[in-house]
């Protein structure tokens, strides 16, 4: 894929995100967009989509919710790194080893998230920060297999054609 | 050198972790303000913001209305036993009308000024709120440019929603009362002296104590502020009581309560000046 589509892609579901997702909230949890296209795209991907664009996106989600600007870069980041390891011992073309992916991501993001606003001393305490992680975290997964099977055909086309002869280079979307 | 040369992708990731744990870490240190970067930005992002907020609650409007079409004779109903009940209590308030004239001019003799007479009020639209992150922060479209201050009180209609964290030009941020580091003090409408305090419980209500575990404080009471702490003006409705029990572990007598505030559905605000 293009980088400038995927910038548009990251772009737009920032906007989402931010305006009109909290309109399919559930128990006062919306998804988080972003760190799922932010999962997919690592585990997906070759090129730094993931790390990249979750770093920029995560400070501009920051300056909009967050206590103190860069947390969300980081987490993202350690979901977009742990992604881009695990796609090395899953296969990546499948819809299980991303919902693997999707909630080892969410757990680690929630995990790194949290731990440096406790690091910073915002007073949250553990009963609340748990309380909101399991509907946070199926809502990701969810949200991470759909998008994974809507991106993957970009990625790997001819997927069901067993008997395809054409280029491996070719049949996996890389460049000739 | 030559390491860097050899990981260049591997050293390009450390080094935006290493920028992002500063950003943080500077964050921290000015407690979550924004400097001229952080301001410009928020600038520029809640211009775009602003048109898809409005667009999401309109399409939101146009589609609940379909779907809540099967509760609508319901709601019809209820609606006609409502006019009904403040048919009749218009009748009495018109009665006491004259005791009412009576008691405005004592007030006015008195000097008394009224819960927001004393404050200029500024209505703000919400133009971003993400349920996602765990705290309950969104944004507004007014900052210092309409007068808007850190720690400036916001309510709607039905009464506190929070209070101002941090202010742009043309954008605040307002950290909700539902937030559980977001602690405010209230007393109870029935008796003003039963006092206690409350957070958010993380799940879209509120739960805090009572100061004096005697109190009878029981279900279904109002509480208001009692602006004790400074920041909140005392007599702004926050909720009602839907438990009160006995903490063995504190021990208090702790209180769960609904917002009277209706946060899901939150679009436009009123900021105290």
């Amino acid at each position: 894929m293009k980088t400038r589509y995927v910038i548009f892609i990251f772009a737009a579901a920032f906007i989402a995100q931010s305006t009109v997702l909290r309109y399919v909230a559930v128990n006062g949890v919306s998804p988080n967009l972003v760190l799922c296209l932010v999962i997919v795209f690592a585990f997906l991907y070759d090129e730094p989509y993931g790390i990249a664009l979750g770093a920029v996106f995560g400070v501009l989600l920051d300056l909009n919710f967050g206590m103190y600007v860069g947390v969300s870069g980081i987490s993202f980041m350690c979901a977009a790194v742990a992604m881009g390891q695990l796609k090395k011992y899953l296969n990546h073309e499948l819809a299980l080893p991303a919902m693997v992916g999707g909630l080892m991501g969410s757990i680690l993001n929630n995990t790194v998230y949290w731990g440096i606003y406790k690091i910073a001393g915002v007073p949250h305490s553990l009963a609340y920060i748990l309380k909101m992680q399991p509907t946070s975290i199926v809502y990701n997964v969810v949200l991470v297999i759909a998008l994974h099977l809507i991106l993957r055909r970009g990625v790997i086309r001819h997927r069901k054609d067993l008997y395809y002869k054409g280029s491996f280079r070719e049949a996996r979307g890389l460049k000739l | 050198m030559r390491w860097i040369r050899e990981h260049s992708k591997a050293t390009a990731v450390l080094a935006a972790f290493a920028a992002l744990i500063i950003t943080v870490m500077v964050s921290h240190q000015t407690f979550g303000e924004s400097n001229i970067f952080g301001k410009a930005a928020g600038d520029i992002i809640n211009i775009v913001q602003l048109p898809f907020s409005y667009a999401g609650g309109f399409l939101d409007d146009r589609l609940s209305s379909v779907f809540v079409s099967s509760d609508l004779a319901a709601e019809n109903q209820q609606l006609k036993e409502r006019i009904r009940e403040l048919e009749s209590e218009l009748t009495e308030a018109r009665l006491l009308e004259n005791d009412l004239a009576a008691l405005k001019r004592l007030s006015e003799e008195l000097s008394y000024s009224g819960l927001y007479e004393e404050y200029r009020i500024v209505t703000a639209d919400v133009i971003a709120l993400d349920e996602s992150s765990g705290f309950n922060i969104f944004t507004i479209n007014k900052g210092s440019a309409d007068g808007v201050s850190e720690d400036a009180v916001v309510i709607d209609g039905n009464g506190l929603i929070g209070r101002v964290m941090s202010v742009g030009d043309r954008w605040s941020k307002v950290i909700s009362v539902i937030d559980e580091t977001n602690k405010v003090g209230f007393q109870v409408f029935r008796n003003p002296e039963w006092l206690g305090v409350l957070h958010g419980d993380g799940n879209g209500g509120l739960t805090g104590y009572m100061l004096d575990e005697t109190v009878n404080i029981r279900e279904g009471d109002r509480l208001i502020t009692s602006g004790i702490g400074g920041i909140y003006p005392q007599g702004i409705t926050i909720g009602k009581v839907t438990r009160v029990e006995w903490n063995h572990d504190t021990p208090l007598k702790t209180v769960m309560v609904e917002p009277a505030a209706y946060f899901k559905n939150i679009r436009k605000v009123a900021v105290l000046l």
